[in-house]
C-alpha cells in the first residue's frame, strides 16, 4: 500500500464539534464589579436626592407629596436591589469561546442563551469602550453579520487588550474575505 | 476599490439625464409641498389670510409655481453623472453639492420605476441600491428604456467581472452567457387574481364583509326577528337587556358596513399595485413588473434570495391561494412597506400548483409541503395559556362581569374557549424540519406559513432556554439569515443541537457564499 493523504478512520460521534461541549472562558470579573458599582452609585445617588428632599428642614412639602416620594423611594430601592442581584448572579455566567471557525457566547440567568457566529459570516467587527468601561480597563467586542443590527453578537467585559487580540484574530481569519463581493 | 473615480480625466464625460427629468423633480417637490400644506393651509385659513391682501394671493401662487419650476430645472441642471470602469460617480444638489461614488460591486439592486408622468414618454426612474445604508442610493430620473437597460447591463457585467477576479474559484456561472437572452415570463396575474388578493389580504375583516350581497335582506330579517323576539327577551332578561341587544346588533351592522368598505379599498390597492403583474426570469434574475399608474420593476438575483416563503391565511386556504415571497438581504433598507420593499419580491395569490412550481424553480428539490415536521412541545401551549390567554381572560371577565353580571360569566367562558382554541391551533402549527439542503419552518394558527431556506444561507444561530425548559430539555431556536430572524419555540434539545452542529459544520467546512 502506498502512503497517501487519504484516510477513512472512524470518528467517534462524541468527537465531532458540538455546541453542548464547547469549553468556554469567563469574561473579566471586573465587569461584574463595574456593574455592581454603577448600579449602587446611580441608585444610591437618586435615592439620596429623594431622601434629602424628604427630610430637609427648609420648606414644607404639601400633603400627598411626601407619601409619593416615599413610594418612589421604595420603588427605587426595589428596582436597584433587583438589578444589583441580577448582575451579581448573571454576570459570572457570561462566558465565551473562540473556536477555529466561530465565536460562541453563553449568557443568561433565567433565560440561557447560546449564540454562535461563524467567522465566515461576519460582516464587520468593532470594539466599543464607554467611559466607565475605559475606567475599568474593559471593552465590548461587537460582531456584525448580515440581517440587521439587532442580531449583533456582543461580548462584554473583555480586558481591552484581549478584545483587541480577538478582533485581530477575526480580521486575520482567512474566511473573512470569502463572503465579500 | 474605494479609490474615487478619476475626476480629472472624466471631466469631459460628465453627462446629464434627459431634460424631462424636470417633470420628476417637479412631482417630487409637489409631493413634499403637499405634506407641508397639510400644516400650512389650516394656519392660513385660521389667521394668516387676514394679514395678506386677497389681491396678492394669485401672485403668491404664481411665485410658488415659478419657484418650483426653477428649482426643478436647477436640480436637473446640477445632476450630473459619469460612468467609469470601476463605478458611477454622481454630482447633485443645487446648494449643498453632494458627490456620491458608487463602485459597481457595491450596487446590490437595480430597480426600474415608471411613474405615470413618464408613461407616454416611456422613460424610467432607475434606482441603484447599495448594500450599505439606505441613504446611499442613487436615483436617475428620466432615462430612456434603452439607456436604463445598458446601464443595468454595464453594472451587471462589471460586477460579474469583479466577482470572478476576486474569487477565481467562485461557484458563479461561467462568463459565457449571452446577455441578449430574452425575459421568460414565468408567472402572470390576472385581474381576477388581484381581486382575490385584495380580498384575502384584508384577513379577518372579510369574513363578515363577504355577506354584503345579503346585507339588505339580512337587515330586514334581523329587524323583523328582533321585533318579534322582543317580548320574549323582555320577559326573560328584563328591559335593560333589550337595549343592550339592540345596540349590539346595530354595532354589528355598522362593523359589517365598514368591512365592505375596507374590502373594496383593499381590492383597489391590490389592483393599483399589481395590475399587469408579470414575474419573469432572465439568466439568473427574477424580475417583477407591475403597477396600474406607476409601473414598477424590481429584479432580484437568484443567489441573493435568502428565504422562500409561502403564506396562506385561513381565507387563502379556503380559496386555495398562496402568497409567495422571495426575500433577500435586509440590511440597510429595513423600513419600507412590504409591497414596495426591494428586498422582498411578492407573487400575489397564486394557486397551490403554481406556488409549488415557483418554489421548485427557486429552490429545487424542496419538500416543504410533505416533509414531517417536529412540533413544539405541549409546554409551549401551556405557556401561551399562562402568559397570553389567562391575562386576556381576566381583562374580559372584569369588563363583562362588571357590566352584565351573570351573562358576563357566559361571555367570559366563551372567550376563554375561543382563545384556548386559537392557542391550540397556534401550538399545533409550529414545526421545524430539515433535509440535506434546506431547513423548513411552519407556523400560523388557522393559516399556514411555510418558510424555507438553504442551510448554507445561515448567518448566525442562537439557542435560548429558560430554567424550566432546561429541566425538560427543550430549546427555542433562532436562525438568523440575511433577510431577518426566524424563531421556532420549544423544540427537543437533542434535535436542535444535532441540527445546529451539523449545519454550522457544513457552513464552516464548505464555506458557501450567501449572496
Amino acid at each position: 500500500m502506498q502512503a497517501s493523504e487519504f484516510s477513512n478512520n472512524v470518528i467517534p460521534v462524541a468527537d465531532l464539534p458540538s455546541l453542548t461541549s464547547v469549553e468556554s472562558e469567563p469574561i473579566s470579573p471586573a465587569y461584574r464589579q463595574l456593574n455592581l458599582w454603577l448600579t449602587s452609585a446611580i441608585f444610591g445617588f437618586i435615592g439620596l436626592l429623594l431622601g434629602i428632599v424628604l427630610v430637609q428642614p427648609w420648606f414644607e412639602l404639601p400633603e400627598p407629596v411626601p407619601f409619593i416620594l416615599l413610594l418612589c423611594l421604595a420603588g427605587l430601592v426595589f428596582i436597584g436591589a433587583w438589578i444589583f442581584t441580577y448582575h451579581y448572579f448573571a454576570d459570572p455566567l457570561i462566558r465565551f469561546s473562540i473556536r477555529e471557525q466561530d465565536l460562541v457566547l453563553f449568557k443568561g440567568l433565567f433565560f440561557k442563551d447560546i449564540i454562535c457566529q461563524p467567522i465566515l459570516r461576519i460582516q464587520h467587527i468593532d470594539i466599543q469602550r464607554g467611559p466607565f468601561e475605559r475606567l475599568a480597563g474593559l471593552a465590548t467586542l461587537k460582531v456584525y453579520s448580515a440581517g440587521g443590527s439587532d442580531h449583533t453578537l456582543a461580548i462584554p467585559g473583555l480586558p481591552a487588550e484581549s478584545a483587541e487580540r480577538m478582533r485581530q484574530f477575526v480580521l486575520n481569519h482567512s474566511d473573512l474575505s470569502q463572503d465579500e463581493a | 476599490m474605494n479609490a474615487p473615480v478619476d475626476t480629472t480625466s472624466a471631466v469631459d464625460n460628465w453627462q446629464r439625464v434627459s431634460p424631462w427629468s424636470v417633470l420628476h423633480f417637479l412631482f417630487e417637490q409637489l409631493k413634499q409641498s403637499v405634506s407641508i400644506a397639510v400644516y400650512v393651509i389650516p394656519a392660513f385659513i385660521l389667521g394668516a389670510h387676514n394679514n395678506i391682501p386677497d389681491a396678492l394671493v394669485p401672485f403668491i401662487i404664481a411665485g410658488l409655481v415659478v419657484s418650483f419650476v426653477v428649482s426643478g430645472v436647477l436640480k436637473y441642471w446640477f445632476f450630473q453623472f459619469t460612468i467609469s470602469k470601476s463605478g458611477i460617480a454622481i454630482r447633485s444638489g443645487v446648494l449643498d453639492r453632494t458627490y456620491t461614488d458608487l463602485p459597481f460591486e457595491r450596487i446590490q439592486n437595480v430597480k426600474f420605476d415608471q411613474p405615470f408622468y413618464f408613461r407616454f414618454l416611456d422613460m424610467l426612474v432607475v434606482t441603484l441600491d447599495t448594500a450599505g445604508s439606505s441613504k446611499q442610493e442613487a436615483k436617475f430620473a428620466g432615462v430612456t428604456r434603452d439607456y436604463a437597460e445598458t446601464l443595468k447591463h454595464t453594472i451587471l457585467q462589471a460586477r460579474k467581472y469583479h466577482q470572478t477576479a476576486v474569487q477565481a474559484s467562485a461557484e458563479d456561472s461561467p462568463e459565457t452567457e449571452q446577455q441578449v437572452a430574452a425575459d421568460q415570463v414565468i408567472n402572470r396575474r390576472s385581474l381576477k387574481d388581484l381581486i382575490l388578493h385584495g380580498i384575502t389580504n384584508n384577513r379577518v375583516w372579510i369574513l363578515l364583509g363577504a355577506a354584503a350581497p345579503f346585507y339588505e335582506q339580512g337587515t330586514d330579517w334581523v329587524i323583523n326577528q328582533m321585533t318579534s323576539l322582543r317580548p320574549h327577551i323582555e320577559q326573560w332578561f328584563g328591559s335593560e337587556a333589550v337595549t343592550f341587544w339592540y345596540v349590539g346588533v346595530m354595532t354589528a351592522m355598522l362593523v359589517i358596513g365598514l368591512m365592505v368598505i375596507m374590502a373594496l379599498l383593499s381590492v383597489g390597492g391590490s389592483i393599483l399595485m399589481f395590475y399587469g403583474y408579470t414575474l419573469s426570469k432572465r439568466e439568473d434574475k427574477y424580475i417583477r413588473r407591475s403597477g396600474l399608474i406607476n409601473r414598477q420593476e424590481v429584479s432580484m438575483k437568484h443567489s441573493r434570495i435568502q428565504v422562500f416563503r409561502m403564506q396562506q391565511d385561513w381565507l387563502d386556504r379556503l380559496l386555495k391561494r398562496v402568497n409567495l415571497y422571495f426575500e433577500q438581504n435586509v440590511t440597510g433598507n429595513q423600513y419600507q412597506p412590504e409591497t414596495k420593499a426591494a428586498n422582498k419580491l411578492l407573487v400575489p395569490s397564486v394557486t397551490v400548483e403554481q406556488a409549488v412550481a415557483l418554489a421548485e424553480d427557486v429552490f429545487p428539490a424542496q419538500q416543504a409541503r410533505n416533509i414531517t415536521y417536529t412540533g413544539a412541545h405541549i409546554r409551549y401551549f401551556w405557556r401561551l395559556m399562562l402568559i397570553v390567554v389567562t391575562p386576556l381572560t381576566v381583562v374580559v371577565a372584569m369588563l363583562t362581569i362588571g357590566f352584565l353580571g351573570l351573562y358576563g360569566v357566559l361571555l367570559t367562558l366563551a372567550f376563554l374557549a375561543c382563545a384556548s382554541a386559537v392557542a391550540r391551533a397556534c401550538w399545533k402549527r409550529w414545526g421545524l424540519a430539515h433535509d440535506d439542503q434546506y431547513i423548513y419552518l411552519r407556523k400560523g394558527a388557522f393559516g399556514v406559513d411555510y418558510w424555507y431556506f438553504p442551510r448554507s444561507k445561515l448567518q448566525q444561530v442562537a439557542l435560548c432556554q429558560n430554567i424550566f425548559m432546561q429541566k425538560r430539555r427543550l430549546v427555542s431556536l433562532d436562525l438568523v439569515l440575511a433577510s431577518g430572524r426566524l424563531t421556532m419555540p420549544y423544540l427537543p434539545q437533542d434535535y436542535v443541537y444535532s441540527l445546529t452542529d451539523d449545519t454550522l459544520a457544513e457552513i464552516e467546512q464548505h464555506k458557501p457564499g450567501w449572496m
